[in-house]
């Protein structure tokens, strides 16, 4: 089976800036697997999801999609660190925001967004505006928006950054249960090991200017996972090292 | 307490009328107003100039509002419009919207259109800078959601994010246009177009400072009645906003 994401020879840098962040980067996802990318704040983590994510263009390389076409689909949805709910649309119409120009009919595009609500657990707060949500469900909005448009990639930049740890555990394990219900590739930025680590199937280290892989480290524990695992420590420990 | 302080306020108005402070018969009496309010009611003059001024206050404050958005928004979208309009802007921005009175009438003779005119001009650049500078504070975040989620396209982004998110400012732009508006008014009717502006220019040429003052009043009145309505239609239309 084809990789879902080949990307070659990315090359990228920002006018003014002393290196590239990125030099002759390749990064190759398989279909349905769970990728997270660590590496220090500013290494281009981010930049490289925009990158995959087709909203920033680099310099050099090629950065291919391979998903099945369907006109009602987008092959890549992204969910941003900050949420990014527009304050003046309900959060029904903020996750139908991405089905707006698909070939859907208001019909289906609305059982869309009942499906993803639902799977999200928002359903009742369908009518909110995003000022009345807290940040948990605001993320979860944000989730839900992204997968309203049924990619085959979920793009996620450090999507749990912003909330209490709390939350953010609870949050983890959804994404885990919506990755496995769904087949998605999931490509997950963060510059929490241990998350990473609880997560992924494989978890990428980025480091270094331009950006380089310094460790690409499987995790093979069972699922479910349990965040006490000492083996996840260990693989913690072998990630903070590479850093 | 506001009612004790417009009590006070009439009663040192009619102490300056009854004692003479200032020259005399200059300071109408305030409780000859009423008489004075029949006095134009019944000899027909009072409607016919309130809806004569209505005519240029909405023709002006609608042209010049949707001119100001137009353009505002193009200087704040596009780089191009923005360089090719600057120094146009910049020479004519400081020249008062009365100096145009002379044009006005030079154009459309002393009509209901020049009037209109004058006016618009003010509430232009109101509405222009309100626009311009409500889309360029726009988050930038919100045109990269408008990318990711398959909004790039110029027309799309801006009518899905640019309008929506700078629609405050351009609302508040709006409605001190509809202020503003009012100020030119009075001073562009007294170039001789029929209207509330007129009414006191002749009221006052003859010493009739009380019926001056029902002039006054009945503009006060409608301003407070136009910008009453506007704000129930921004209410409506801004009611995501938290409160």
């Amino acid at each position: 089976m084809a990789p879902i994401l080949n990307a070659q020879g990315i090359g990228l840098s920002f006018p003014g800036a002393p290196h590239p962040v990125l030099q002759g980067f390749d990064l190759v996802v398989e279909p349905g697997e769970f990728v997270a990318i660590v590496g220090s704040s500013g290494v281009g983590k981010s930049t490289l999801l925009r990158v995959v994510a087709g909203l920033v263009a680099p310099d050099t390389g090629t950065v291919t999609v391979t998903t099945s076409e369907a006109p009602d689909r987008r092959r890549r949805a992204i969910v941003f660190q900050d949420g990014r709910l527009m304050p003046w649309r309900d959060l029904r119409a903020n996750i139908g925001y991405g089905l707006e120009g698909l070939k859907v009919s208001a019909a289906t595009r609305r059982a869309r967004v009942d499906d993803v609500l639902e799977l999200t657990g928002l359903s009742h707060l369908a009518d909110r505006y995003p000022h009345q949500l807290s940040g948990g469900q605001i993320q979860r909005g944000g989730i839900a928006r992204a997968l309203a448009v049924q990619p085959d990639l979920l793009l996620m930049d450090e999507p749990f950054s912003a909330v209490d740890a709390l939350t953010r555990e609870s949050l983890q394990d959804e994404v885990l249960r919506l990755w496995q219900a769904s087949g998605k590739a999931v490509l997950f930025v963060t510059h929490d090991i241990a998350e990473a680590a609880f997560l992924a199937d494989r978890v990428i280290v980025l480091a270094g200017s331009p950006a380089g892989i310094v460790l690409d480290e499987h995790i093979a524990l069972a699922r479910p996972r349990d965040r006490a695992d000492p083996a996840l420590d260990a693989i913690g420990k072998r990630i903070g090292a590479a850093l | 307490m506001g009612l004790a302080g417009l009590v006070l306020f009439i009663g040192l108005w009619k102490s300056a009328q009854a004692f003479g402070w200032m020259r005399p018969g200059t300071v109408p009496d305030p409780f000859r107003l009423p008489a004075a309010f029949l006095d134009e009611w019944r000899t027909d003059r009072l409607l016919p100039a309130i809806g004569s001024s209505m005519i240029h206050y909405v023709w002006g404050l609608g042209l010049g509002s949707l001119a100001g958005v137009l353009v505002g928004f193009l200087s704040a979208t596009s780089r191009t419009f923005d360089d090719l309009h600057g120094w146009v802007a910049r020479i004519l921005r400081p020249i008062p919207p009365l100096a145009w009175v002379i044009f006005a009438i030079a154009w459309f003779k002393v009509s209901h259109a020049g009037a209109a005119f004058v006016i618009s001009i003010g509430v232009f650049w109101v509405n222009y800078f309100a626009t311009a500078s409500a889309v360029r504070n726009l988050d930038p975040r919100l045109g990269e959601l408008a990318r990711a989620f398959g909004h790039g396209s110029f027309l799309r982004r801006h009518w899905t994010v640019t309008l929506p998110g700078a629609a405050p400012g351009i609302f508040s732009g709006l409605r001190t246009g509809v202020g503003q508006a009012w100020m030119t008014l009075i001073a562009a009717e007294l170039l001789g177009v029929p209207g509330m502006g007129q009414e006191m220019n002749a009221a006052a040429g003859v010493g009739a400072y009380d019926a001056v003052v029902v002039y006054m009043l009945a503009i006060s009145l409608v301003y407070s009645l136009s910008d009453w309505v506007f704000g129930l239609v921004e209410g409506r239309i801004l009611k995501w906003r938290p409160s």
